[in-house]
């Protein structure tokens, strides 16, 4: 029951804080309450087996390939040099993270300025 | 320092090495919002499965909003 209540709990933060620029999303309690349930529905009908650690490093060296071939040696050097320094902290969920983090990535060679 | 600052200390770099990562790829989630979404894996969440969560959830607010100014 608490793991339930925990998954609920940080469902309502994960809608707060991806629909903050909506004001009638968080104003609204009843579409929010609504948005929440739908989500954590979809959250909780979808199991899955570990996520395959080997394949998440192939994609990032492959991302990191991509990144040089199209002449961004700073994004290059600046992923590397991250996925590095995050071995010094392993975690057994480092995978599943970096795994999240792939899929929302939306065209990092063309869009990414590593000055913001 | 004692154990469980030193654990905090951490887990709060991990967390700035992963922001960092999720910059890169250009994944546009803020740091809290990348907090609750690592809690969430770590309580065994689906990645995938929340990924398209993300997704849906900025394109419904992004609907909501566009239908307000209308």
């Amino acid at each position: 029951m608490a793991f339930a209540a925990q998954l609920g709990t940080l469902t309502e933060e994960l809608v707060e804080a991806l629909t903050q620029s909506s004001s009638q999303l968080r104003t609204a309690p009843k579409i929010f309450k609504a948005t929440c349930d739908a989500t954590l529905k979809s959250l909780r009908s979808q199991q899955y087996l570990r996520t395959n650690q080997f394949e998440v490093e192939h994609n990032f060296n492959g991302l990191e390939e991509r990144f040089r071939v199209n002449h961004r040696d700073d994004l290059a050097d600046a992923l590397r040099e991250r996925v590095n320094a995050l071995q010094q902290h392993s975690s057994k969920w480092h995978p599943e993270i970096l795994l999240l983090l792939l899929e929302l990535s939306d065209q990092p060679t063309l869009k990414t300025r590593l000055s913001d | 320092m004692p154990p469980d600052t030193d654990k905090r200390a951490a887990a709060q770099q991990a967390v700035d090495v992963l922001h960092e990562i999720g910059t890169i790829l250009n994944c546009q989630l803020d740091r809290r919002a990348l907090s609750i979404c690592i809690s969430l894996i770590e309580r065994g969440v689906n990645p995938e499965a929340l990924a398209t969560v993300v997704k849906e959830l900025r394109q419904e607010a992004q609907q909501v909003e566009q239908g307000r100014q209308s």
